[in-house]
């Protein structure tokens, strides 16, 4: 995965979908955009060759509609949008992400108990 | 965004921004996975509004070209895949015309009816052969053209072998077969060339189109190079044949 090795690229893997539809649920974003907020969370920079095609799966998944905003002289921007769909994705991710989280962190730190669903 | 619909003459219109060999490269692979011209020229413009915004040189934003398109093909909703059967039909009934019609208008010069010999039919199995290889494997075809370092040669190349085998079939298996009345043949070779062209007119024409509507070329051209390509070329074919026939 093309991010400045912050964290392992394996981790940003698996999480990166539910960190761009949480970073939508704050309200519409071009491309750029959820990328600068992502790298402002603390997660590194995300490449363009990276952050695009996700942003086409969830579009196909119909998590997200893009539209393309009028500009000077050319397209102008794309921006994304969170739908329906993508904010119940979300939700159960997130709540899932925390269990796994709970589950993982007890795991690593030798707890015997985690979570179970 | 403007409403107006423009087209452009480059590829790299679309993205000035980007390096030219990227974008050629890019346009090349997803053409080859099969994805419109649309979805193509909404990657370049966010291509080339991400390279703005962020002052990044294309290479290192986006990575290769071939393996971006790859990747990002695969993230788009399914498309289908290979050379529709309407197009398989019309190219087939327009090649018919083509090798048709000059022959009719050769027995007609010659106040005959058209010969048909050995050679005819070995050609015609070897035209059925070559275009039947060339729709179930088009894609692998183009793509060892498009990345062969020869790719210019080999394109100049394969029609002139062809025309040579062809030419040597027809010189070799002479033995007559049958005759056909010229106005049959002639009937025949209309009829194919008139499918073609009434196919072709219901080709979509899939040009790479930006999100405000700009164009790789018009489409008014696209269709019309569509619709003109086996008349014009069997008219030729036949005014060739007349030529030879009235210096012999």
């Amino acid at each position: 995965m093309a991010t400045e090795e912050v964290w392992p690229s394996d981790w940003l893997r698996g999480v990166l979908a539910v960190t761009v539809l949480a970073v939508l649920q704050r309200g519409a974003a071009h491309g750029y955009a959820i990328a600068a907020a992502l790298s402002e969370a603390g997660l590194g920079t995300v490449k363009g060759g990276t952050l695009y095609p996700l942003l086409g799966r969830l579009e196909t998944a119909g998590h997200l509609e893009a539209q393309w905003l009028p500009g000077d002289g050319g397209p102008g921007r794309k921006v994304y949008v969170l739908t329906d769909s993508g904010r119940r994705h979300l939700a159960d991710q997130r709540d899932r992400w925390a269990d796994f989280t709970t589950l993982t962190t007890a795991l690593i730190e030798g707890e015997t108990t985690g979570v179970r669903r | 965004m403007t409403n107006a619909p423009r087209h452009v003459t480059g590829l790299l219109d679309m993205a000035p921004h980007a390096d030219s060999r990227w974008v050629e490269d890019f346009v090349v692979e997803q053409r080859l996975l099969g994805v419109p011209g649309a979805q193509i020229g909404d990657a370049l413009a966010t291509v080339e509004e991400h390279l703005v915004a962020t002052g990044e040189d294309v290479t290192e934003a986006f990575g290769p070209a071939k393996a971006y398109a790859r990747e990002l093909a695969d993230s788009a909703p399914a498309r289908p895949r290979g050379i529709p059967r309407r197009v398989m039909v019309s190219s087939a009934a327009g090649l018919l015309g083509l090798v048709l019609l000059p022959r009719a208008v050769a027995a007609l010069l010659e106040g005959g009816s058209v010969e048909v010999r050995v050679g005819d039919l070995v050609a015609l199995g070897l035209l059925a052969a070559l275009m039947w290889g060339l729709f179930a494997f088009g894609t692998q075809v183009l793509r060892a053209l498009v990345g062969s370092r020869r790719r210019v040669l080999l394109a100049a190349l394969a029609p002139a072998l062809l025309v040579a085998v062809m030419v040597g079939v027809f010189a070799l298996l002479r033995a007559p077969l049958v005759s056909v009345p010229a106005w049959l043949v002639g009937g025949l070779g209309l009829l194919a060339t008139g499918v073609a062209t009434w196919l072709s007119a219901g080709d979509p024409i899939d040009l790479v189109e930006s999100p405000d509507g700009r164009t790789l070329g018009t489409r008014r051209t696209a269709r019309w190079t569509n619709l003109a390509l086996f008349p014009v070329l069997t008219v030729l074919m036949c005014v060739l044949t007349w030529v030879t026939w009235a210096s012999s």
